[in-house]
């Protein structure tokens, strides 16, 4: 008897044993196919991270593996704190995108470079090309051996305080993270890279050297946005090869600028009857020799710099040879996209355009700005009377894009900021035949933010640490009063 | 099934007469209503910042882990300890329907509890715009988490017949599941192992995708799944007795 209920018991306890495999077994085929089945809803007010289906079909057209870094500073200001704020949302979007195909775009590796700069130090390292150290607070894409980087400026719009502004709020004015990001991600497997040619060699900034006055922060920034440059010395060539996209002629320095020859200009020419880009930054005083093609397609340059008067401190303005352009052309492709409210993009030493009928003015300065001819000082004469100036030009010649902006000091790594390097690379893109900003404007992010008032605080304060706690309590007494009753 | 229900309401009943669970919810709305107070200042006012700072902070993963135990410390072990499991299992109601009905009720009492905190979620929306899609989400996260570390707390209680080392069991085993989040460490982007160490992570359900509004279908099938498992373990520890 005994030894036929040890027996049964060996016998449950086996059946229990093969249950609670069977049972582990069936958990895990469930969530195998789970992991491998991923339904997923964005129940946000603002969708603001629902995947389309054209979200879905760009991710897994994706060839091959897209890599993400981020190393993000986490910096004090308020000015950092919203561009961090940008970058998450970022960030947070291409999980979200990256959720469709995890093995065509891998989720991105945050890297807070501040509190983990061994980290940092390692994983800048690992990828090709190698990132340098302060390439920080930037979206890197790789893929295949390139790499496309994107900073807050480029997904977003933003309001901070400046010399004109300095009492205004910072803030986001429009959020473009999303078409931003995937306009990177087809950016950074495009199989054609552009090419852009810079004139070197009649006093122009240098292209590499690390020195103030030099075009190093263009080119990195060119590159990291899918483009091969390299230098074109065009005194000697006198031709642009026919690979070449775009060509940036920088027409100034600190040195003497020699002015180009017209056989340059017949070369240039060319380069736009193929169908090229090229894009004429002007020297501050003096020609720079293609005068005469500009003037050919509409664009000519007026004599003297342009001067605004400027706040240097409260109540005190100075006039200073600083072009701020405020207005954009709405309708143009390269400025359509861009901010249109609150866009401030200062040319020191910049000149003023004249445009015909069938060119555009892209740029324009305040009504407040003049032309002023004594290149000693600024200071307004009667005769100088203030009117919008252009600041930027452009123009098609037949196939060709001819882009004009009136001081070549923009591209200098002191100015290379902001809404101006927003603006030229627009310029370039558009120059070159590349499309990498977005055509949609953008969200305006939704506030939900309530006003903190000292009643409403006081009020939510009572409620959230005495009234619930004392209904919880009275609701314990009641019960027990009930049971104590009833027994 | 009639007498798993009669079970389930008994169950309920004694956790709502019992000094315990009052102490419990006093404690609960006094500190996740301070913390949404603290938090409403952190964010300055910012209600879809709120939900994740409110939810996805420290304090409310530190009443996720502990406040299953409690609730679920005695509802075996107790039993087992007064002989009281002996006389209910003699009533002929299956061992899986014991279970059922002891976490269905331990649950329900779980999801009341933060419930209690939404007269200020009430308010607020009172005040500004609330994004009750994403609220909606985050509660169902809760749940549905909070449903597997019920679960974990039944199985405690069925193993030990003391209250307080069901307790601590409970929370190990929660804690446990809990640090998985964490194995993302040794992983880079890309590597399949993060993928399903995020699968597996509650941090990462509630704090990257429920509190952001983002419902993944295989949050419910992971923790379902789990408790569920959980559920049946717990019913074959308690069938222990009768081989």
């Amino acid at each position: 008897m005994t030894s036929e209920l040890t027996q049964r018991r060996k016998k449950a306890r086996k059946h229990v044993v093969a249950q609670i495999l069977l049972a582990c077994w069936c958990l895990y085929v469930v969530n195998v196919w789970a992991f491998h089945t991923s339904v997923r809803s964005d129940w946000s007010s603002d969708g603001a991270l629902t995947v389309t289906e054209q979200d879905k079909e760009l991710v897994r057209s994706l060839p091959g593996s897209v890599e993400v870094v981020v190393p993000l500073n986490f910096g004090p200001s308020i000015e950092d704190q919203l561009r961090t704020r940008v970058l998450l949302k970022a960030i947070r979007w291409l999980e979200e995108l990256s959720a469709v195909a995890p093995n065509r775009l891998q989720r991105p590796l945050t890297i807070a470079v501040n509190r983990e700069g061994d980290k940092w130090e390692i994983e800048r390292q690992e990828y090709s090309p190698v990132l340098e150290v302060g390439d920080v607070d930037q979206i890197h894409f790789f893929h295949d051996g390139r790499r496309l980087s994107l900073s807050a400026e480029e997904l977003a719009d933003f309001k901070f305080p400046n010399v004109l502004e300095p009492e205004s709020t910072a803030e986001i004015l429009v959020d473009r993270s999303r078409e931003v990001v995937e306009a990177a991600l087809r950016q950074v497997v495009k199989k054609d890279w552009t090419r852009v040619l810079v004139s070197q060699g009649r006093g122009e900034p240098p292209l590499d050297s690390r020195q103030r006055n030099s075009l190093r922060l263009l080119k990195k920034d060119l590159e990291i946005r899918g483009s091969i440059v390299d230098p074109i010395r065009l005194s000697i060539e006198e031709s642009v090869p026919k690979e070449c996209d775009l060509l940036i002629i920088v027409a100034g320095g600190e040195g003497a600028f020699v002015p180009f020859r017209s056989s340059v200009e017949r070369g240039i020419e060319r380069q736009l009857e193929a169908g090229g880009g090229v894009v004429i930054l002007l020297p501050p005083v003096g020609v720079c020799g293609l005068e005469g093609l500009m003037a050919r397609h509409g664009i000519s340059v007026e004599a003297g710099l342009i001067a605004e008067n400027f706040p240097v401190k409260q109540g005190v303005v100075r006039p200073q040879f600083l072009g701020v352009g405020r207005h954009l052309d709405p309708s143009h492709p390269i400025t359509a996209p861009l901010n249109q409210e609150n866009f401030t993009a200062g040319f020191s030493t910049a000149r003023s355009l004249l445009v015909e009928k069938e060119t555009t003015g892209l740029l324009y300065t305040g009504p407040g700005a003049w032309l002023e001819r004594d290149l000693g000082a600024p200071r307004r004469d009667l005769d100088e009377i203030p009117s919008p100036k252009v600041l930027a030009a452009a123009t098609e010649v037949g196939e060709g894009k001819l882009v004009v902006i009136s001081s070549y000091s923009a591209v200098l790594p002191d100015f290379w900021k902001g809404d101006v390097r927003r603006f030229l690379l627009a310029c370039f893109d558009w120059a070159s035949g590349e499309d990498i900003l977005p055509p949609g404007s953008g969200r305006e992010p939704i506030s939900h933010q309530i006003e903190l008032t000292a009643a409403f605080r006081n009020s939510f304060f009572w409620t959230s640490f005495l009234v619930l706690p004392l209904s919880a309590l009275a609701g314990g007494l009641l019960v027990a009063g009930l049971r104590r009753r009833g027994a | 099934m009639k007498r798993a229900y009669f079970l389930f309401r008994k169950e309920l009943t004694s956790i709502f007469v019992s000094p315990v669970a009052w102490i419990i919810m006093v404690l609960f709305t006094l500190v996740m209503g301070a913390n949404l107070y603290l938090s409403m200042i952190a964010v300055s006012g910012d209600l879809k910042q709120l939900v994740a700072a409110g939810y996805g902070g420290l304090v409310s993963w530190f009443m996720l882990l502990v406040i299953p135990p409690l609730i679920t410390m005695k509802s075996l072990a107790d039993e087992n300890r007064q002989g009281a499991l002996e006389v209910l299992m003699v009533t002929g109601i299956s061992d899986a329907s014991v279970v059922a009905a002891k976490w269905a009720a331990a649950w329900i009492f779980y999801v009341i509890l933060w419930c209690c905190l939404l007269p200020l979620w009430g308010i607020l929306g009172m005040v500004g715009v609330l994004d009750t899609g994403v609220l909606f989400v985050t509660h169902m996260g809760l749940f549905v988490v909070g449903a597997a570390y019920c679960a974990n707390g039944i199985l405690a209680s069925a193993l030990t017949s003391h209250p307080l080392a069901s307790a601590g069991l409970a929370f190990m085993f929660n804690v446990g599941l809990f640090m998985i989040h964490w194995l993302r460490f040794f992983f880079r982007p890309g590597d399949l192992e993060l993928l399903w160490v995020e699968y597996l992570s509650a941090v990462h359900h509630i704090g990257d995708e429920l509190t952001q509004g983002i419902l993944d279908i295989r949050v419910f099938v992971w923790w379902g799944s789990f408790t569920l498992l959980t559920l049946f373990l717990s019913a074959r520890v308690l069938e222990r007795r009768r081989w």
